[in-house]
C-alpha cells in the first residue's frame, strides 16, 4: 500500500515536471539570444513574446534584424509587466554598442525604437537588444514583455511632370511630434531621380511640387522616416492644365 | 485491489499535484493570454481518446496523433514546434500545411521567430502532391533565418493537392518542443475595381514595385459579368513602375482587375487611372491588397 502510494505521488510529479507555460522559447535552446550570435530574427510584421527571466546574470534579449536600402523600421516594445520597467530597448553593433536609444511612447513603460537606412546598401550587422533596468538578476519567467518589428517606408505609385503636367506631394504629421525623412523619386525604370529631406514638426504639412526635386520626368515615390508604422498620411495630385485632368494617388504603408 | 483510504488519499494528493501544475501553468499562460506565442497548434487543435486505469494500474502510456491537419489559410498565424514526437514526416522533422490554391490567385507563408536550434538551415517548401517535389522554395527575408514562400496558381483550376513544409536541417532527428517557429499565411492577390476602355475613355494602369527585389506576376482583365478578357504578365525589377495603358489589353471594354503576383504580401503599390477626354473627367482607383 505505501508502494502504490509514493507511486501516486510519483505520478503526480512526473506530470507536474511537463514543459511549463514559458513564454521565451529562444531563450531556452542551445544558441539562444543572450549575444550578437542569435538566431532569432525580426522582420515586417514579427510579434513575440519575451520574458527576461535568468539565473544570476541579468538576461539579454538580441534580435538580428536585415534593413533595406532607402527603408526605414520602427521595434516596439509594450506589453511588459510590473517588475521589468523601466526597459532598455536599443539598437547596438555586434559589439553592444549602444548605437540609438529607444523613446517613450507613452507614459513610459513602453517604449519605440525608429529609424531609416537612408544609404544603398544592405545593413545586416546591426541588432535589437532588449534589457530591463528594473529586475536585472533577479528577473524571473513571469516579467514579460512584447516586441513588434515593422518596416515603415511608404509608397507612392505615381507622379508626373512630363510635358505641362506636374505633381504635387502632400505629406502630413498628424502627430504630436516631429518627423524626419526623404522622399525618394524613382524612374518608371527604378532609377533614383531625386530626394527631398524633410523634417516635419508636430502637426505639419509639406506641400511640395515635386517639379522642383524631379522635372520633366515621372515615376514612383518611397518614403522613409522615423515616425511611428502608420502614423504619418500624405498623398500625390497631377495636374494636368491643358485638359484639366488631375491624378490623386494615395500614400501607403506597408500592409502586414 | 482494494482502493483503500490510503490508495486513494495518495491518488488524490498525485492528482492535487498535477493540477497545481496545471493551475500554476494556467496563472502563466493567463498573464501572456493575450499573445499569440500562446497560440500553439496543439492548444488549437483538438483531439480526443481515452485512457483506462486499471485497478492498482497507475501508469499509463498515452499516445498523440501525429502531426495534426494544419491548414494555412489567409491571415493564418501560428507558433509551431518542430517536436519529432508530433512532426516526424519523410524521414526527418517537418510541418506540412494544407493548403488551397483558388484559380488566379497567388500566396505567401511567412516563417520567422525561429528559435536558435532550428538555425539557418530553415527550410520552407511548397511540396507537389506527390509529397517530396519541391515546387518553390521559400527565400531568406532578412539575415537568413526567416524565410518567405511565395508562390501562384495562374491557372483556371483550384489546386488543393499540394503543401506547405516547414523543416529544419539543423534540428533534425532531434527537434524539441522548444524548437519553435511562428508561421504566417496570406494570399497576396491585389484587386483593382474598376478599369473602363469604353467609348473614348482610357484606362492607365500604374504598378509600383517599390521593394529592392524583382517581381513578377499576371494583371487579369475581368469584364463586369466575370468573364476574363485580357492577361497581362509582368516583371518589374526593384523600384520600378509599370505604366500600362490597358486599352491595349483590354479594348472596347470595362470591368476590374485582379493582380497575382510573387511579391511578399502588401509589398506592390497600384492604381487605375481612367480618362475621358471628352468631359475632362479622370477616376482613380486604387489596387487593395486582401485585408485579415
Amino acid at each position: 500500500m505505501r508502494k502504490n502510494a509514493w507511486l501516486a505521488v510519483g505520478l503526480g510529479l512526473v506530470l507536474m515536471s511537463g514543459r511549463a507555460a514559458r513564454a521565451d522559447y529562444w531563450d531556452i535552446q542551445t544558441q539562444n539570444d543572450n549575444t550578437s550570435a542569435t538566431e532569432n530574427e525580426l522582420v515586417h510584421g514579427s510579434d513575440q513574446l519575451h520574458d527576461l527571466g535568468t539565473g544570476t546574470l541579468p538576461d539579454q534579449d538580441w534580435f538580428a534584424m536585415g534593413q533595406k536600402p532607402f527603408s526605414s523600421y520602427e521595434a516596439v516594445a509594450d506589453a511588459t509587466s510590473g517588475d521589468i520597467v523601466p526597459l532598455s530597448l536599443d539598437r547596438v553593433d555586434a559589439g553592444g554598442a549602444i548605437l540609438q536609444a529607444s523613446q517613450a511612447v507613452g507614459v513610459g513603460y513602453t517604449r519605440s525604437l525608429r529609424w531609416a537606412n537612408q544609404t544603398a546598401g544592405e545593413v545586416n550587422n546591426e541588432f535589437i537588444r532588449v534589457m530591463s533596468g528594473g529586475c536585472t538578476s533577479n528577473c524571473g519567467p513571469e516579467d514579460v514583455y512584447r516586441i513588434r518589428f515593422a518596416e515603415t517606408t511608404y509608397s507612392v505609385p505615381r507622379f508626373n511632370n512630363s510635358g505641362t503636367q506636374i505633381t504635387v506631394m502632400l505629406l502630413q504629421n498628424p502627430t504630436n511630434y516631429t518627423v524626419n525623412g526623404v522622399v525618394y523619386f524613382w524612374n518608371p525604370a527604378g532609377a533614383a531621380v531625386g530626394n527631398f529631406p524633410f523634417t516635419l514638426v508636430a502637426k505639419q504639412t509639406i506641400v511640395l511640387n515635386t517639379s522642383t526635386v524631379a522635372p520633366g520626368t515621372a515615376g514612383a515615390l518611397t518614403i522613409a522616416h522615423d515616425a511611428r508604422y502608420g502614423d504619418l498620411s500624405g498623398k500625390t495630385v497631377a495636374l494636368e492644365p491643358s485638359t484639366g485632368f488631375s491624378f490623386d494617388s494615395p500614400m501607403v504603408p506597408r500592409v502586414h | 485491489m482494494r482502493l483503500t483510504r490510503d490508495v486513494l488519499g495518495a491518488v488524490v494528493l498525485g492528482l492535487a499535484a498535477v493540477g497545481a501544475a496545471s493551475a500554476a501553468n494556467i496563472s502563466k499562460a493567463s498573464a501572456s493570454s493575450q499573445h499569440r506565442n500562446e497560440a500553439k497548434a496543439t492548444q488549437h487543435l483538438s483531439t480526443s481518446g481515452s485512457v483506462t486505469f486499471a485497478p492498482g494500474n497507475l501508469g499509463l502510456a498515452a499516445t498523440l496523433p501525429a502531426n495534426p491537419a494544419l491548414e494555412l489559410s489567409h491571415g493564418y498565424e501560428l507558433l509551431q514546434d518542430l517536436d519529432i514526437s508530433t512532426g516526424a514526416q519523410q524521414g526527418t522533422v517537418a510541418d506540412d500545411y494544407a493548403i488551397s490554391q483558388k484559380p488566379f490567385s497567388s500566396y505567401e507563408a511567412v516563417v520567422d521567430s525561429t528559435s536558435g536550434d532550428i538555425g539557418p538551415t530553415l527550410q520552407v517548401d511548397l511540396i507537389a502532391n506527390d509529397g517530396t517535389t519541391v515546387l518553390v522554395s521559400g527565400q531568406s527575408i532578412g539575415v537568413g533565418f526567416s524565410r518567405s514562400l511565395r508562390f501562384m496558381n495562374n491557372t483556371a483550376t483550384q489546386i488543393d493537392d499540394q503543401t506547405v513544409r516547414v523543416a529544419s536541417g539543423q534540428c533534425t532527428t532531434d527537434c524539441g518542443p522548444d524548437d519553435v517557429y511562428f508561421i504566417r499565411g496570406y494570399e497576396t492577390t491585389y484587386s483593382v475595381p474598376r478599369f473602363n476602355n469604353s467609348g473614348t475613355q482610357i484606362t492607365v494602369l500604374l504598378l509600383q514595385n517599390p521593394t529592392n527585389y524583382t517581381v513578377t506576376g499576371h494583371v487579369y482583365f475581368w469584364n463586369p459579368s466575370g468573364a476574363q478578357v485580357a492577361d497581362h504578365p509582368f516583371t518589374l525589377t526593384g523600384k520600378q513602375v509599370l505604366v500600362l495603358n490597358t486599352a491595349t489589353e483590354a479594348p472596347g471594354t470595362a470591368g476590374a482587375l485582379t493582380i497575382t503576383n510573387d511579391a511578399r504580401y502588401g509589398d506592390l503599390s497600384a492604381k487605375t487611372v481612367a480618362l475621358e477626354p471628352a468631359t475632362g473627367f479622370s477616376f482613380d482607383s486604387p489596387a487593395l491588397p486582401r485585408i485579415k
